[in-house]
């Protein structure tokens, strides 16, 4: 049996098939229209899914989509009375939106079904709809190893819920407790995102990546003021603060006048006071997601947790999280945001309304490393490649790994496009770009000549599985880039008093550690354990590298320039590379040299992206 | 939908809409005392809000667009 999860019309639209029960594909529609987030019907994911399984539109049991229309419109209708006459600017511009296309939400995904697979079949039978935080909750138990565990969703929102608590247990998952709207989490979250100058839905991972330069010194305010939190973890905001309910804007006023001064523009510098306050939602959020924790597992009884949710992106707080051995195991979705909502859907449908059994194998996730989407045969690079005008030569498994393990020992910065493209916001090492993290220049070269930004973000580290607790402070899994955790104390390189006083970029990049290009300025790394399981290809490129380097850790960056989706074929790849200053691109079993290219193809890529 | 339509819909349907039925109806609940969004101070020792079971079929359930 065959069933479709959709999400789309809100932020990241994706789909995602399983098989009975087994997940085979998914992917993101940004990735094949190259529009960063696109929202729009996922066609092209869709088509990707079906000709992956080899099957014919009739042969898809059920389409689920991902939430509930007609919640989400009552609690649109609910804010405008709670408010009215406040909102009205908000009231124009969302009514006639929702009375063109959202209310009309089953009628505007069949039409589109129509258009893409025909009228032979009655799409409208087969069309489900699962709830947001059920989609949410079913992507993070259903994949995960555990038999029974506690599952916690936290975002922004979804039709009411921006918080919820299931039980799942075996091929059923029950949702007991629910934080409702306006209370949330997330868009506290993204309030502070807005208010420090970053773009709301995007930005909240530079604010975490901000936190470690400032002082918590606004933790205090917030909590007396903006967030009321109990004992339990539940908790409440003061709405008088908040704009999102009725204007067009996150914050007002009184929160400008609570914080001294307006919001930051996005052109303006970063000032220690944007630190400050990044560091202080950080902690609060921290706070927050602990007392959770901390009261599922005394009122369930339950020694495993399982995450999802845009909230459950936030890999600091995970970390912090973990550290406090609150549960015996934590288990994350990888495409925690409302992508991974159209696996949610899916499987939600399948074992809670088809009944269909669910088979757990303990200390293995059913993710299969997230690389479920596309991937190309080695005659398909080589042609596509060749049409692109690219100069190649193609190899063995084992001649690829002895030359990029070269590469990267030269400290080149190396395009890797191998396997299975991955699905969730993160590159895992199937659309990465992977150089050397013991340069002290490589994190300042990757950012100019490379991602075309400035970050005082540094890169995350991707390390050999086997290997992870000699290099940081953490010996469990995190495939998935989603724990943060510090660079052991032996690897670190204490700071001089000058050193720790200088600001910002400059003190990125001093280096303070034996891989200064995946060390952020508190020691902490957002790490990628690579296992030989699920990406074979990139844990014997790392167990090379390590050979010869006596290091078995890889700067790992999504493949792609600021403001860019992440490559998917391997014309996206090569145009890529092309267009920036990578010195080696390895497709499958092609490798390509910079110097060995056609100087006329060299495109000045940076500016056919906004800022993200 | 046309775009005159639409339009007409946008600067004087909308306005009737909102100002003459959900702000006197928004008023005359919260007169009443109604708080869907708990802007309110609340006294309670959490803010979970229970999930009532429903004896539904889960078929219904996932049927349905609410």
């Amino acid at each position: 049996m065959y069933v479709l999860g959709i999400s789309a019309y809100y932020h990241d639209a994706a789909a995602c098939l399983i098989k009975d029960g087994e997940i085979i594909s998914a992917a993101q529609e940004e990735r094949f229209t190259r529009k960063k987030h696109d929202s729009a019907f996922p066609a092209n994911a869709i088509a990707y899914c079906l000709t992956h399984a080899r099957i014919v539109p009739e042969q898809v049991d059920h389409i689920v989509f991902y939430d509930k229309p007609y919640l989400k419109f009552h609690r649109l209708i609910e804010t405008y009375l709670a408010y009215a006459p406040r909102g009205f600017e908000s009231f124009v511009k969302a009514i006639p939106i929702w009375l063109k296309d959202k209310l009309f939400q089953r009628a505007a995904i069949i039409k589109a079904l129509k258009g893409l697979w025909g009228s032979g079949c009655d799409w409208d039978q087969r069309l489900l709809f699962s709830e947001h935080h059920l989609s949410h909750a079913a992507s993070a138990f259903f994949p995960s190893p555990f038999e029974r565990a506690a599952v916690l969703t936290m975002d922004g929102v979804g039709e009411w819920t921006t918080t919820s608590l299931a039980l799942g247990e075996g091929a059923n998952l029950t949702v007991t407790k629910e934080i409702h709207f306006p209370h949330s989490l997330g868009l506290l979250y993204s309030a502070m995102t807005y208010y420090t100058g970053f773009k709301v839905n995007s930005g909240e991972y530079k604010v975490m990546g901000l936190a470690p330069y400032g002082q918590p010194k606004y933790v205090k305010l917030i909590k007396d003021h903006l967030i009321d939190i109990k004992d339990d973890g539940s908790f409440a905001l003061d709405m008088s603060y908040f704009n999102y309910c009725t204007g067009l804007t996150m914050t007002n006023e009184k929160f400008d006048a609570l914080f001294g001064g307006p919001p930051r523009t996005q052109e303006a510098e970063l000032t220690q006071r944007e630190m400050d306050l990044a560091a202080s939602i950080q902690v609060v959020t921290e706070d927050v997601v602990i007392k959770l924790a901390r009261n599922i597992a005394k009122t369930t009884g339950e020694k495993n947790l399982c995450l999802a949710g845009g909230v459950a992106l936030n890999c600091v707080a995970n970390g912090k999280l973990l550290r406090e051995n609150i549960f015996d195991n934590i288990w994350i979705q990888p495409a925690a945001g409302d992508a991974g909502g159209a696996l949610g859907a899916a499987l939600a449908a399948y074992h809670l309304m088809l009944k269909g059994p669910r088979h757990v194998t303990p200390s293995r996730d059913a993710m299969k490393g997230s690389y479920l989407g596309p991937e190309f045969s080695s005659t398909d690079v080589a042609e596509r490649l060749a049409q692109s005008g690219a100069v190649f030569s193609m190899h063995t498994d084992d001649e690829i790994t002895e030359l990029t393990a070269q590469a990267l020992a030269d400290g080149k910065a190396v395009g890797w496009h191998c396997g299975r493209m991955e699905f969730g916001p993160r590159a895992l090492g199937a659309r990465s770009i992977i150089a050397d993290p013991r340069s002290a220049s490589m994190q300042k070269t990757l950012n100019l000549k490379v991602k075309y930004r400035e970050s005082f973000r540094p890169f995350a580290p991707s390390v050999l599985r086997e290997d992870v607790s000699q290099w940081f402070e953490m010996n469990v899994d995190s495939p998935y880039m989603l724990l943060v955790a510090d660079i052991v104390k032996d690897k670190r390189r204490v700071m001089t008093a000058q050193e720790e006083s200088l600001f910002g970029i400059d003190k990125l990049n001093v280096p303070r550690s034996d891989i200064p290009a995946v060390t952020h300025v508190d020691y902490s790394a957002r790490i990628q354990t690579v296992h030989s399981g699920t990406n074979p290809r990139y844990h014997q490129l790392l167990k090379r590298f390590k050979a010869l380097t006596g290091c078995p850790v890889l700067v790992n960056t999504s493949f792609n320039v600021r403001g860019e989706p992440i490559v998917s074929s391997p014309e996206d790849a090569f145009r890529c590379f092309m267009g920036t200053e990578l010195d080696v691109l390895v497709v499958g079993q092609a490798f390509l040299r910079k110097e060995d290219q056609s100087q006329s193809l060299l495109s000045d890529y940076k500016l056919q992206y906004e800022l993200d | 939908m046309t775009s005159c339509v639409r339009k007409f819909l946008s600067s004087v349907a909308l306005g009737l809409l909102f100002f003459v039925v959900l702000t006197p109806l928004g008023f005359i609940a919260r007169l009443f005392g109604r708080d869907s969004l708990g802007l309110k101070p609340r006294a309670t020792s959490s803010y979970w809000i229970e999930r009532k079971s429903s004896n539904e079929a889960e078929t219904t359930v996932f049927n349905r667009q609410y």
